[in-house]
């Protein structure tokens, strides 16, 4: 096994996988201008290799630094390239540097008092990347928008959508099929069991700007609704930070006996389109992504400083109540600027707010957010503990040198 | 105890139990990966029935309408210090939240619309391109944006104010057309003020444009404006500043309580519309009845009294005419304005009636309309004033 272990365990790949990480980083922090945050992420950190073409964006925008001017590549240009792997990604060189460490413990490793500390530190690093890996995988980002006296038991992805059929007819709550926006796609047909249609998709803009519905060449056919009015436009979709993708679908109803009818859905649209099958009433919309908790959280207050004389906020908070039926809470809590509410493995932090009674929050489910901070303080341990170890011996070296003239004198 | 627990973890020195942790370590990771990678599923699951926002149905008449919150995060309302001269509010419709009538010379004539998307779409390159692909116009260049570019501003907030000449256009119907748009984007939407129509008279009011632009307010979000759509009051008007700033608490929108005759037969309240009904009369003639709540006075009574005028293919009537009409209808707590017009329909050319009745309580504007065929109209037309007389309007979220 060692003909496999050795190479893997070798000094020289350590220090070659940190050179590349460092390298990666920083390319990828280049690419943030010309292709956005969450394009940049995806290419360089949350993939095995990163493509030519977004590495070519990132050394383009470095080469600006040293007043060398290309044209500068866009989203577009990458998100159209083909695909050809051309630099180690986040997940190759994390996976790699874990390999790397467990395969040196195993070739080179003997454990002994002396080297505690250095078990420590390596215990802590594996962890930090452990963590990372299930922080990446699991951890999951949504926001909660209320505003006040409202309540909610849900909160929304910011960049995902769904499409959702809902069945109000019970009394004390409605049942909804939730199609996720990644199934959605022009001439798709999607059928559930629950569903007694099949719905087709007509055509799918994944981001979309609405227009009156004459001045748009070839608009599908929409048979009800507000679609018979608007239609949607394509636009290109965007990676940046501070703008999403508005999707937008022309969706056709067929029951059993034939089509029932066909409709806009948007997120551009306030309202559900309705429409019945087999005498039961639907509703159907594209809206952004949900994610139902056990319990709910109503805003009772909603408070906001600025800083005298600028618009610059100071501090803000939320008054919140906890209810969960389950178990009986019933409380309020106070969420403000690095307080956050932590309740069921989410995070409610007070991200923003829109005027002066709607608050946002943003909810994060992260089940390693721990490993972070464990792996810090493994860290830390493991290097006072060798640093102690170091120490002592020194001053027992010390102890035994002073001892020894006097002893032979 | 830490230390024990890392003793314990030191024996991956052995190798053996080393390569055993390893497996493990990788096997996981291979798991989590593969999790992480899994193709998306359709869901069913129950969800408790939204709270009800701001266009609740009422209780007992059977309309879905509602019954799903907004997604969007409120939008913050929508003023205007006064309205350039040759410029007539339509008030608000669909998407819209504010609609001008704009004249130039030799009776061109223009729109302005007021259109607030969720998000930022695109880049300001793609929104022009795209208006230019509705004049039959070529895309540009991002170098030659600055060229197609003036600079104004909104709400004291610097936009670029994008000017599409349709000359040149391989649309002959586009050649005279020209498109004025600023967009700006605050709160998470974008505001679209797009004046469109005849070249001449586009060119014409440009400067009452920006003058407009200059003096846009926007005000804080309605609470629990989930379906409501904005308010558009000119501060001019004398009515409540917006519907946010005079509605009482936040989130409390008023709920009506009032008694559906049972001949009315619920539909699905459409976009923008709190509630609707069908009636039919005997010979088969039928009419809708809706129902509509704005914050505010939306554009004022007259352009609203005009706008169901056009339902009926009648030109605008002078205002005199209409301002003769205000508050002639008693209904519970105060007084009401109701119109009543006889026209033929822009569709169908079939003659057709409406009648309708503007309600105003706690900053809030209700529209209550019938349109249909005039036999229908008649046959209902008590029970339809009756309904109006005796809605009661609580506040609550």
């Amino acid at each position: 096994m060692s003909w496999i272990f050795k190479p893997l365990a070798s000094l020289r790949l350590t220090l070659a996988l940190l050179s590349l990480s460092l390298l990666l980083v920083f390319l990828g922090t280049m690419a943030q201008e010309p292709l956005g945050l969450y394009l940049a992420q995806d290419r360089f950190f949350q993939s095995a290799f990163v493509d030519l073409a977004s590495l070519i964006a990132a050394l383009k925008k470095t080469l600006q630094m040293i007043h060398i001017y290309l044209p500068p590549s866009t989203a577009a240009d990458v998100t159209n390239a083909p695909y050809i792997p051309a630099f180690p990604g986040g997940y190759l060189l994390g996976s790699m540097l874990l390999v790397n460490l467990l395969a040196a413990h195993i070739t080179r490793f003997q454990f002994s008092r002396k080297k505690a500390g250095i078990v420590l530190v390596h215990t802590g690093i594996v962890f930090l990347l452990v963590g990372q890996l299930f922080t990446d995988v699991l951890s999951r980002e949504s926001a909660m928008r209320l505003a006040e006296g409202e309540t909610k038991s849900y909160s929304e992805s910011d960049r995902q959508a769904e499409l959702a059929i809902v069945d109000g007819s019970p009394a004390d709550r409605d049942r909804v099929v939730a199609i996720p926006d990644t199934l959605l796609s022009t001439g798709a047909a999607l059928a559930h069991p629950e569903l007694p249609f099949q719905l087709k998709i007509v055509r799918y803009y994944p981001n979309s700007f609405v227009t009156n519905r004459e001045v748009v060449p070839d608009a599908p056919k929409v048979t009800e609704g507000v679609g018979t009015r608007f239609m949607p436009v394509d636009l290109p979709k965007v990676t940046v930070l501070d703008s999403r993708d508005v999707p937008s679908a022309v969706v056709e109803v067929i029951g059993s006996q034939g089509s029932v009818g066909s409709y806009l859905v948007s997120e551009h649209l306030t309202r559900p389109q309705s429409f019945e099958v087999q005498g039961k009433r639907y509703e159907m919309a594209l809206r952004l992504r949900r994610h139902y908790k056990d319990f709910s959280l109503t805003l009772l207050d909603f408070q906001h400083d600025k800083y005298k004389g600028t618009e610059i906020p100071k501090n803000f908070s939320s008054q919140v109540r906890l209810k969960n039926p389950k178990t009986g809470e019933d409380r309020e809590v106070k969420i403000y600027m690095n307080t956050p509410l932590r309740y069921q493995g989410l995070t409610f932090y007070q991200a923003s707010y829109v005027g002066d009674n709607v608050t946002i929050l943003q909810v994060v489910r992260n089940p390693a957010w721990l490993t972070p901070y464990l792996a810090c303080i493994v860290v830390g341990l493991g290097l006072l503990v060798q640093f102690s170890i170091h120490l002592f011996a020194f001053v027992r070296k010390q102890a035994a040198q002073q001892l020894t003239p006097s002893a032979s004198a | 105890m830490l230390s024990l627990i890392f003793q314990r973890r030191s024996v991956v020195g052995i190798p053996g139990s080393a390569g055993g942790s390893c497996g493990l370590l990788a096997l996981g990771a291979a798991a989590l990966l593969s999790a992480g990678c899994q193709r998306e599923e359709i869901a069913a699951y129950d969800a408790p029935k939204d709270a009800p926002a701001a266009a609740v149905p009422a209780p007992g008449h059977g309309s879905m309408a509602g019954s799903l919150p907004d997604q969007m995060p409120p939008k913050p309302g929508l003023r205007w210090k006064e309205v350039p001269t040759g410029w007539t509010s339509k008030g608000a419709s669909g998407m819209r939240v504010a609609n001008f009538s704009v004249t130039g010379p030799n009776q061109g004539q223009a729109d302005l619309a007021v259109i607030p998307l969720p998000g930022t779409g695109g880049s300001d390159l793609d929104l022009v391109n795209l208006w230019r692909g509705q004049l039959g116009l070529a895309a540009i260049e991002e170098g030659d944006l600055a060229s197609h570019t003036d600079e104004t501003s909104v709400s004291g907030q610097p936009v670029r104010l994008f000017s599409i000449v349709g000359t040149g256009s391989s649309d002959a119907s586009a050649a005279g057309n020209q498109i004025l748009v600023a967009a700006l984007r605050n709160s998470g939407f974008t505001w679209f003020f797009k004046l469109g129509g005849d070249a001449a008279t586009v060119a014409a009011n440009r400067d009452a444009l920006k003058s407009f632009l200059a003096g846009v307010e926007f005000t804080a979000p309605e609470a629990s404006m989930a379906q409501a759509p904005q308010a558009v009051p000119p501060f001019a008007s004398g009515g409540p500043a917006t519907a946010s700033a005079s509605a009482g608490p936040p989130g409390a929108t008023p709920k009506p309580k009032w008694q559906v005759p049972d001949a009315w037969k619920a539909q699905p309240a459409p976009n923008m519309v709190h509630s609707k009904w069908t009636v039919t009369a005997g010979n088969g003639a039928s009419a809708d009845i809706s129902v509509s709540v704005f914050p505010g006075e939306v554009g004022g009574l007259v352009p609203n009294l005009n706008r169901w005028r056009s339902q009926v293919g009648l030109p605008p009537a002078p205002e005199p005419e209409l301002k003769a009409l205000q508050d002639n209808l008693d209904v519970l707590g105060g007084k009401a304005t109701l119109a009543d017009f006889v026209g033929s329909s822009p569709e169908s050319g079939n003659q057709t009636r409406i009648v309708g009745a503007v309600v105003r309580r706690d900053g809030f504007s209700w529209f209550y309309k019938i349109l249909g065929a005039p036999a229908a109209i008649e046959a209902h037309r008590e029970s339809f004033l009756q309904f109006i007389q005796s809605a009661q309007y609580t506040r609550g979220s």
